[in-house]
C-alpha cells in the first residue's frame, strides 16, 4: 500500500507542454493590455440623435465608458466618415450643436468616441440623415430678448442716452432689430 | 426700437436717444425677427427713467 497521494492534475498533463505555454502568453498579454490600456478600443457610439432647425442642426448621442472626447463628422455626402466629411468639430460633451447650414439640404451625421487615457478611438456610429429645415422639423424658434442696458440710467433730461438691446435664438439665426 | 410709440430706425441692438426735457417714464420697445424668417419675431418692453 502506497501512503503517496495521487498527483493533482496539472495544467501540463491536460493539455500538454505547449498548448500550456501559449495560455500563460495569452493571459500575460491580456494582463499587460488590462494593465496599460494599450490595446483596449473604445466602443461604438449609440443613439445619435438629430434634431433640425431651419439652419441648423442638434446631435445628441449616448456616453460610451472611458471616452474623453468625440469627433462628430457632417457631410452632405451620404458616405460621410471621419476621412470623408465637410465639417467636423471635437466635444468633450455629448452633444453638439451645428448652425449656419443650408435649409432643405440633408446632412449626413457620424460620431466616434475618442480617448485621452490610452484607449483606441472607437468605431465611428451609424450614419444618420437629417433634412435641415425641411418638412417636419421643428419650428424655428423666436428670438429671446433677455435684456436692455440703458446709459446713463437713470437718463438726464435733454441728453442722449444709449439703449444696447440684448437677444439671442436658440438656433443661430441671424436676428434683425426694428 | 421704439420709444413712446415713436420709432429709433434702429437695425442693430444698439441707438441713441434723446431724451426729453421733461422728467418721467417712458416705454421702450425692443423688437426683433428671425434673419431667416422675419415672420418669426419677439417683441418686449421696458420702462425707462428720465430726471
Amino acid at each position: 500500500m502506497s501512503l503517496r497521494s495521487p498527483a493533482a492534475p496539472s495544467i501540463d498533463r491536460a493539455f500538454g507542454p505547449t498548448k500550456t505555454l501559449l495560455i500563460i502568453i495569452g493571459v500575460l498579454a491580456s494582463l499587460a493590455a488590462a494593465l496599460t490600456g494599450c490595446s483596449r478600443t473604445l466602443g461604438t457610439v449609440q443613439g445619435l440623435v438629430a434634431t433640425p432647425l431651419s439652419t441648423s442642426l442638434s446631435l445628441s448621442w449616448q456616453a460610451v465608458p472611458y471616452a474623453s472626447a468625440y469627433d462628430v463628422f457632417i457631410s452632405t455626402s451620404s458616405n460621410v466618415s471621419p476621412s470623408n466629411y465637410q465639417i467636423t468639430t471635437a466635444t468633450a460633451g455629448t452633444a453638439e450643436t451645428f448652425t449656419g447650414l443650408t435649409a432643405g439640404t440633408t446632412y449626413y451625421c457620424v460620431v466616434l468616441a475618442t480617448s485621452s487615457y490610452g484607449f483606441n478611438e472607437g468605431p465611428y456610429s451609424d450614419v444618420i440623415a437629417v433634412t435641415v429645415g425641411g418638412s417636419g422639423t421643428s419650428s424655428n424658434p423666436a428670438p429671446i430678448i433677455s435684456a436692455l442696458t440703458v446709459w446713463p440710467e437713470p437718463v438726464p433730461a435733454s441728453t442722449n442716452a444709449l439703449f444696447v438691446a440684448s437677444a439671442s435664438d436658440s438656433d443661430g439665426d441671424t436676428l434683425t432689430y426694428a | 426700437m421704439t420709444v413712446d410709440g415713436a420709432s429709433l430706425s434702429a437695425t442693430t441692438n444698439q441707438v441713441f436717444w434723446p431724451a426729453p426735457a421733461a422728467a418721467g417714464t417712458h416705454t421702450v420697445t425692443v423688437s426683433v425677427s428671425d434673419g431667416v424668417n422675419p415672420a418669426v419675431t419677439s417683441q418686449t418692453t421696458f420702462n425707462v427713467q428720465v430726471q
